[in-house]
Order: structure tokens, then C-alpha cells, then sequence
């Protein structure tokens, strides 16, 4: 045959191939009424999922599920979730000491736990705002103290019922949080261990009543920046 | 020109019927197992098709399956499976705590020869199903090869936390 002839037999070949599989019904790979497609793009990401910037600091989900665990567990414990009188807690940053090489402010971690407990408490817990404790002596002052012109006070009584003295805390949280790290100088790896240590303590003699421990251990090129 | 001819016919009919060969109007194929609707209480469901996942076998003639749906099979409980799993579930149960507040635990095992890192998270219920709190935040748990770990979570409503549903996730 000559080349022509093998060109002719070649296209009509191809194109018997193809009619051939005209008909050839198509068949759906999933017909239910699930679609498991993925959604639309978003920036927004969940707090308590890893997201897309990883690195070997403390992040996210893991201040998420760190607070989450403690309340639980603080919850479950009776010397602070189980007294007749609800004990009066405090819960801020103050004894909460950031000695780790991750740069983080320790306030994401404290108010999470205050503002989670405080609310998952009902009435199980009391806490006294004491990092607000110059807002209240100064309203309480205006309240009190006479205004020099008239010699009455400044404002007005408010509607709740004046009291002596301000709270005074039962138990105090205090804690650290601590960091163990290694880098491989050949491949850049970066390993950075976290532990993160949780206590109440007694306001009145000193005993901890309470303890909880949250850790982790993560390995990343250390591309990161924890700002 | 005769025999090219006879080659070219020869040729195109095999090519056809080559080509034709695999339109059978049936087919059977395999279908990812729909999730059985509403919420089986006090249980742990794995949502991670990587984990674990279940297939079912249909049959589709010309587009149209043939018999039940694969929703209906499940609902129905007859659907026979193809399943494939990493991990399982061992035991799982939930007890109340000295304050009342409700614990929940599921011993898992890694069927792998590699370390696993899962996650877990758990809604808690009042006696009507209602959703008591938010869900937990997911909490991570390390299974070891062929080894098991224990998910544990906690309540944080002290009263009336009557039912639960835990998820287990991979972590990625």
C-alpha cells in the first residue's frame, strides 16, 4: 500500500473507533443526593482546625482544645465545681508566666479560660474581675466620695446594693508555660515541645487544689513568624 | 486497490466491534455509603473516609440504577458493604463525674503499622437531644502501630447531659 492508502485507512479507522462509542451510555459515578464537592474559598478558617500557616508555634486549635480540656476538667474536680458555697475565682495573667521560646500573649490563653469557665460555671464558680479592680475603685470612689463644690457625690448610688468591700478571691490560677527545642542545622528541621502548666491555688493557705497539664510536640521548617 | 480495500473493510468492522465491546447497557459499580440519617445517640462515628469508609455495590442500566436507592438500602439496614478501615473503635461508654458533669471516653485502634495522629470532639445532649453546649474542640490523640488510645472528653453542664455523639477525624 502506499502512504496515501495507510493515511485514508488510518482516518477512517479513528473514525469507525470513535462512532463505535457514540452511543455508549454514561454512567453517573455518584447519584446520590449527597454532594460532597467542596465548598467556596473562604480566608476565614476554624479557630479549633489547623489552618494553612503551620509552623511549630502554639496556635489556634491548640489554645482551642488547651482551654476547652481545662474547663471540662476543672468542672469535674469538687474542690472547685462541687463546694456548697461557690468559691470565688480568679483568673487572669498575672501569675501566668510566659517562660517558653514561643511569642505569644498569655491574655488569648487566660481570657479563654475565664470567659469559657465563667460561662459554662453558672453559678458553680464566682470570678472577680481583679484585673478590672482599678475600673471598680474608681466608680466606687465617684459614688462615695463628695464632689468639692456641693459635698455630695459625684453620681449616684446606681441600683445595686452598695457594699463595704469589694470581693476577696478564694483559689487564683497561676501556671507557665515552658518550651523544650532542637534544630537540625543540616535539613533546617525545627522540633519545639510545649507544656503548658495549669494551677489553682488556695488564696487562703497555699495549697494547689487543682492542676492540669496540656502538651505538645511539633516538627516544621521553622518558616514561620509568631507575631 | 482491491486489497486495500478488503484490508480497509476487514480492519474498520474489527475496529468497531473492538470499539463497541463495552457498551453493555449495566454496569456495576461501587458507591461511597450514604451517612444514615439523623443522630444515632451515645455513639462514635468516624467522619474521615481516610479512616475509615464503606462502599456499597449498584447497578446502573442505561443511567438508571437499578433497584432500592443507596440511601434506602441504608435506612433500611440491607446494604451490603465493602468496608476499609485504618482504625476502629474498641469501646466506648460515658459516666457521670463527682460534680455531675458528664465524662465520656472511646478506646481506639490503630490497625496500621504507622503512627496515627486522630482527632476527636463530642456534643452533649439533654434528654429531649437537644445540644446542651457547644461541641468540644477537637482534641488529638496519638495511636501508636497495632496499639489503642483512649479519647476522653468532658461535659460542662452538670445537669440534665443525657446523651452524647463523639466524631474522630485524622489530623492533618
Amino acid at each position: 500500500m502506499k502512504q496515501r492508502e495507510w493515511i485514508i485507512l488510518a482516518v477512517a479507522g479513528s473514525a469507525l473507533l470513535f462512532a463505535g462509542c457514540a452511543t455508549q451510555p454514561t454512567y453517573p459515578v455518584n447519584t446520590g443526593p449527597v454532594d460532597t464537592s467542596p465548598g467556596r474559598s473562604t480566608v476565614y478558617e476554624d479557630v479549633g482546625s489547623i489552618g494553612r500557616n503551620q509552623g511549630i508555634g502554639m496556635e489556634s486549635q491548640d489554645i482551642a482544645s488547651m482551654t476547652d480540656k481545662m474547663v471540662g476538667d476543672m468542672l469535674a474536680t469538687p474542690a472547685l465545681a462541687g463546694r456548697k458555697a461557690s468559691p470565688r475565682v480568679i483568673i487572669d495573667s498575672e501569675y501566668f508566666k510566659n517562660e517558653s521560646s514561643t511569642r505569644i500573649n498569655k491574655n488569648i490563653i487566660t481570657d479563654r479560660l475565664r470567659v469559657e469557665l465563667n460561662r459554662a460555671a453558672n453559678g458553680r464558680m464566682i470570678f472577680v474581675g481583679r484585673h478590672y479592680s482599678d475600673m471598680v475603685e474608681r466608680e466606687r470612689a465617684l459614688k462615695r466620695d463628695a464632689a468639692r463644690a456641693t459635698g455630695d457625690p459625684m453620681v449616684d448610688k446606681g441600683t445595686l446594693e452598695a457594699t463595704r468591700t469589694t470581693l476577696g478571691g478564694d483559689f487564683r490560677m497561676g501556671g507557665r508555660i515552658t518550651t523544650l527545642d532542637s534544630v537540625n542545622s543540616s535539613t533546617g528541621l525545627a522540633t519545639r515541645m510545649h507544656q503548658i502548666v495549669f494551677e489553682m491555688v488556695d488564696l487562703e493557705n497555699g495549697m494547689i487544689v487543682w492542676s492540669g497539664i496540656y502538651d505538645f510536640k511539633k516538627t516544621a521548617q521553622d518558616d514561620v513568624l509568631y507575631r | 486497490m482491491i486489497g486495500m480495500t478488503r484490508t480497509a473493510i476487514v480492519l474498520s468492522a474489527s475496529l468497531w466491534a473492538a470499539a463497541c465491546a463495552t457498551t453493555d447497557p449495566c454496569m456495576t459499580i461501587m458507591e461511597e455509603r450514604p451517612l444514615k440519617s439523623g443522630i444515632e445517640m451515645n455513639s462514635v462515628h468516624i467522619i474521615d473516609s481516610s479512616l475509615e469508609s464503606s462502599r456499597i455495590f449498584a447497578t446502573y442500566c442505561e443511567g438508571v440504577r437499578l433497584g432500592p436507592t443507596a440511601q434506602e438500602q441504608v435506612e433500611s439496614g440491607q446494604a451490603p458493604d465493602i468496608r476499609t478501615y485504618k482504625i476502629t473503635v474498641e469501646q466506648y461508654d460515658s459516666q457521670l463525674t463527682p460534680t455531675g458533669t458528664r465524662e465520656v471516653w472511646a478506646i481506639l485502634r490503630n490497625h496500621t503499622n504507622f503512627p496515627l495522629m486522630v482527632e476527636g470532639r463530642t456534643q452533649f445532649f439533654d434528654s429531649h437531644k437537644a445540644p446542651t453546649e457547644e461541641a468540644t474542640a477537637w482534641q488529638r490523640v496519638q495511636l501508636p502501630p497495632k496499639s489503642i488510645a483512649t479519647y476522653r472528653e468532658m461535659s460542662k453542664q452538670s445537669r440534665g447531659v443525657d446523651y452524647y455523639h463523639i466524631e474522630i477525624r485524622e489530623q492533618r
